[in-house]
């Protein structure tokens, strides 16, 4: 059950990460002023793959809340982070990011750390 | 002919020709590199990039990765804060969370905690998602911080060992271009 719970979560993560970057670059720059929030509450509303990234966020939420329930959370941290990996191969392979050496090794690192803060 | 207008003939702004030389250095600076055609030669470890630095834009992504992570990390906060003094722990039963909303700290917690979605949003509308992630881990040190602070909780040296580790990994994400498949924001 908590291999699931973690797929899930991991998988979940994942795709709301890919649509909304998605659809928020193909949207053009955004901002956080008044007048960008509602823009961007418009455009979760008018746009598809935003509306399916929430609903995926919503997923992963309920999805990583049930597995803390039943697990500890030095399990249930680093096991979710492997949405880090699965993101950023889709990132390259799906969104068509350049993925080079420099930024591989970089959020090696952070995962490592993410790895070892939840122990 | 009125004084003012005589002395409005001899104040004259600096001839047109004058004008680049008093404008403000320009935000935008050259392009470091471009891809000459297929197999261009590559010096740079990252690959090739057409890339353009441009200093106003990559100063907003880094203001919108720093409003993330704090009104994450404090939402969070209070929102740990909050549950933590409710008289009834929270079950299952939906209104137990509902009712829980009332208090300031949690209600106010939620409103950051969405504000936080919102600044992601945006800051996911100029930047890779492959730069976004590592970057905003540094709200996981954030996190400890702030436990450690105002709920006492544990840091050991180990999860001391960690932030370094997120910090490193940060630093070298940060090097790379915030942007590289072109489609809007900042390069």
């Amino acid at each position: 059950m908590k291999w699931l719970l973690v797929t899930i979560t991991v998988v979940a993560t994942a795709l709301s990460d890919l649509l909304q970057s998605y659809e928020l670059k193909r949207a053009g720059e955004q901002t956080v002023t008044a007048r960008g929030i509602a823009r961007l509450a418009a455009l979760v509303v008018e746009r598809r793959y935003l509306i399916l990234s929430i609903v995926c966020l919503a997923f992963s939420f309920f999805a990583f809340m049930a597995l803390v329930q039943s697990q500890p959370l030095s399990f249930a941290v680093p096991a979710s982070a492997a949405s880090f990996i699965l993101e950023t191969i889709a990132a390259r392979l799906v969104l068509h990011e350049q993925v080079g050496p420099r930024r591989a090794a970089g959020t090696l690192l952070v995962l490592g750390g993410i790895v070892l803060l939840a122990r | 002919m009125s004084a003012g207008q005589k002395l409005h003939l001899t104040f004259r702004w600096p001839d047109r020709s004058l004008w680049p030389r008093l404008r403000p250095l320009p935000l935008v600076a050259a392009p470091k590199r471009r891809r000459s055609g297929a197999g261009a030669a590559c010096e740079l470890p990252d690959g090739c990039y057409d890339q353009t630095v441009d200093l106003a834009k990559s100063a907003r992504t880094y203001l919108l990765v720093l409003l993330f992570i704090g009104l994450r990390g404090f939402g969070n906060l209070l929102l740990a804060w909050g549950t933590k003094r409710l008289p009834a722990a929270l079950g299952v039963h939906p209104a137990a969370y509902l009712q829980s909303m009332l208090d300031p700290a949690v209600a106010a917690g939620i409103a950051m905690l969405i504000f936080s979605l919102f600044t992601r949003m945006a800051l996911l509308s100029v930047a890779d998602l492959s730069f976004v992630l590592p970057v905003t881990a540094v709200g996981y040190v954030l996190a400890a911080l702030l436990g450690k602070l105002f709920l006492h909780e544990e840091v050991t040296a180990v999860r001391w060992l960690a932030a370094f580790l997120i910090f490193a990994g940060v630093a070298v994400v940060g090097s790379t271009p915030q942007n590289t498949t072109g489609r809007a924001g900042a390069k």
